[in-house]
């Protein structure tokens, strides 16, 4: 149950240590906001979160570099609409699910809303931690959000790639909360990966901090995810849901699929 | 004989910020990829072998020096002493090539497979695949559908040289968006691919390095006027998208008394998506991997821009921009789509010279300066030349027939 006295980066450590406890990987899905349509967002956010262990909440942004092709239409597509930052905090406001919940949102519109108030916002609506994908850790905005995040109990995620040279790995490591996002090859997301390029990475990763990690960037396949059971504690798939939720097809039978290969008997 | 200056000066200092402007705000993947341009920018510009290389193509393969000409028609009829630095006479026809052809020398020394490049009105796209084609590199430029539309002879030329043009479907279909998919695909190919960027505009290093490429244009400028006047200019007008010539033009008279104008595209009107004029309605935000002033709404959303010229159809400047406006050692002004065209004919009238239409929004802004100060001295940044804007030229003159 979500614990009003636990940070958020305690409740995301929490969900995903009882995934692992439970000796499973955990399912952590990736929605962009205001999609399949305003109204309906709300309904997609409960549906989802009560099939994950952590749910990313993408906000989003007219110029999306990090994004693949799918993600960044239903972004522009929901902006489109007239989505708002405030109507994406009123969902995540009122969800019920216990379900630790990140916000995924480029530097540009957490600028808009005042790096210095931002995390203390996304506390009150509920959010326990953080991504931004083109903001560094050592830049002076970097700083000021990472400060901000630690006064507001929100876990700032750090994201590592299998290009980060090991000087940076250890910098980044060092300010990483909550979890270690991984990514797990070069470019956007959606396009898919060969996860045996990455087990190396991750291995060495898992050495070298204490945090959970969790592997993302072109995971969408039921045998991905059983192909790196035990090697990280979660498995993010977003492009692959996105597009699902973009056809108007129903996500839960998939997400059920993605449950079942992350499970994992005892050995 | 006196030989052109090399364009890039004696062990620069390439700085990462401009005042409270620039940085570095790329995704975690690109990081090392933006480290070793530094390291590959600084080596290089620290090379007397890479220096001279690079003026001896300068002279022989782009034309410098370009000339300074004596606008004295228009001059007459504007009153005032008119002069025009011709970056249109410059290899492709604009002040774009000096910059992508140090970038793809650099591209080529630091051992890229391939070089990535966005481009705007196209002058940047076909000045970076001749530039590829001359040394031997692939080339894939991203292009707005949009623009690849209304530019359609610069794609044309692109193809010729070898280049791979990519219609971007994506965004707003212009610049900005070329720059997203350019940026994505080196995302993809951090390791292989040399992204050349074309404008001063990015994150760091490029635009210290940008402008370090292109302040051969005020360094000859500066010469130029210097050896027909004896004192420097009064006035030194450019046009500003990213802000590439306008930078490379303004540098060598930082520190003279010359009033420096910087002339951006006004567009339709001042209401947000029909200019694109980012230092007199922007505010601070992170684009395109720099923190600058960007045209965006309340929630930090980038803002669709309008300007009859694609090149100047950006809603961010490069961060140099930001900070000498901050301080106001530029002023910077906008000028109408209608006058710009307007100043495209008198000077094509006046002189024989047909100006990109980027450029005529300085003619414009010069012809704004010359009626407030009588009689002064004036140089135009001409960066371009307008054979590609032919076909706008022709449908706005089927819709006042």
């Amino acid at each position: 149950m979500k614990s009003a006295s636990l940070s958020g980066a305690a409740r995301i450590e929490a969900a995903l240590s009882r995934a692992r406890n439970e000796h499973r990987g955990a399912l952590v899905a990736y929605l962009v906001g205001g999609r399949p349509d305003r109204e309906a967002f709300r309904e997609t956010l409960a549906a989802v979160a009560a099939r994950c262990d952590l749910l990313e909440v993408g906000m989003p942004f007219s110029d999306p570099v990090a994004d693949g092709p799918a993600i960044a239409r239903a972004a522009g597509r929901s902006l489109a609409s007239g989505f708002t930052f405030d109507e994406l905090l009123g969902a995540t406001a009122a969800l019920e699910a216990p379900t630790p919940l990140v916000l995924f949102s480029y530097s540009n519109p957490l600028l808009a809303l005042g790096l210095e108030r931002a995390p203390a916002r996304l506390a009150e609506a509920r959010i326990d931690g953080l991504v931004v994908p083109d903001l560094p850790f050592d830049t002076p905005e970097g700083e000021e959000l990472a400060h901000a995040c630690e006064r507001s109990g929100i876990a700032w995620i750090q994201l590592v790639t299998p290009l980060t040279t090991a000087r940076r790995r250890a910098r980044v490591l060092e300010r990483a909360r909550g979890f270690v996002y991984a990514v797990l090859r070069a470019g956007t997301t959606g396009a898919e990966t060969d996860t045996s390029a990455s087990l190396e990475f991750l291995a060495s990763l898992r050495r070298e901090t204490p945090l959970p990690v969790c592997a993302g960037f072109g995971l969408r396949t039921a045998d991905q995810a059983r192909s790196l059971r035990g090697r990280v504690e979660g498995f993010v798939v977003g492009t692959a849901l996105v597009e699902r939720i973009e056809r108007g097809e129903d996500p839960r039978p998939y997400l059920d699929s993605l449950r079942t290969a992350l499970h994992t008997s005892p050995r | 004989m006196t030989l052109p200056k090399s364009p890039v000066r004696d062990a620069p200092e390439l700085p990462s910020t401009f005042g409270p402007f620039g940085g570095r705000y790329v995704p975690e993947i690109l990081i090392p990829a933006v480290e070793a341009v530094e390291v590959a920018v600084r080596e290089a510009l620290a090379d007397p072998i890479f220096r001279d290389r690079l003026a001896a193509e300068a002279r022989e393969w782009i034309g410098r020096p370009t000339p300074l000409t004596h606008a004295a028609r228009l001059g007459e009829a504007w009153g005032a002493e008119i002069w025009l630095k011709r970056e249109d006479l410059a290899h492709t026809g604009a002040h774009k090539i000096n910059n992508a052809l140090g970038q793809a020398w650099i591209a080529k020394r630091m051992g890229a497979k391939r070089v990535l490049a966005e481009t705007g009105a196209g002058q940047h796209g076909v000045a970076t695949a001749a530039a590829c084609a001359r040394i031997g590199l692939p080339c894939r430029v991203y292009m707005g559908a949009l623009d690849v539309a209304r530019q359609a002879p610069n794609v044309q030329r692109m193809r010729l040289f070898g280049a791979e043009v990519v219609a971007v479907e994506s965004g707003d279909r212009t610049l900005r968006a070329a720059i997203d998919e350019a940026l994505r695909a080196w995302a993809g190919d951090p390791e292989g691919s040399y992204y050349l960027i074309g404008s001063a505009v990015g994150p760091a290093p490029y635009p210290a390095l940008v402008a370090e490429l292109q302040s051969v244009i005020g360094e000859e400028a500066r010469g130029q006027w210097l050896e027909c006047h004896g004192a420097p200019p009064e006035h030194v007008v450019a046009c500003i998208g990213g802000g590439s010539n306008a930078i490379g033009l303004f540098r060598a008279f930082l520190e003279d008394e010359t009033m420096l104008h910087g002339i951006e595209a006004g567009g339709r009107s001042d209401r947000l998506g029909d200019h694109g004029a980012t230092l007199a309605h922007g505010r601070v935000g992170i684009l395109h991997g720099a923190r600058s002033l960007l045209l965006q709404d309340d929630e930090g959303q980038v803002q669709v821009t309008h300007s009859i010229s694609a090149g100047l159809d950006y809603p961010g400047v490069g961060p140099e921009h930001a900070e000498l406006a901050a301080r106001g050692r530029v002023r910077y002004d906008s000028v109408r789509d209608a006058d710009a065209v307007a100043a495209l004919h008198s000077l094509s009238r006046t002189e024989g010279v047909l100006p990109a239409l980027e450029s005529a929004h300085a003619i414009a802004g010069a012809r704004r300066i010359a009626e407030r100060h009588p009689g002064a001295g004036i140089l135009i940044g001409c960066s371009g030349r307008g054979d590609k804007d032919l076909g706008i030229l022709a449908s706005l003159e089927e819709v006042d027939a």
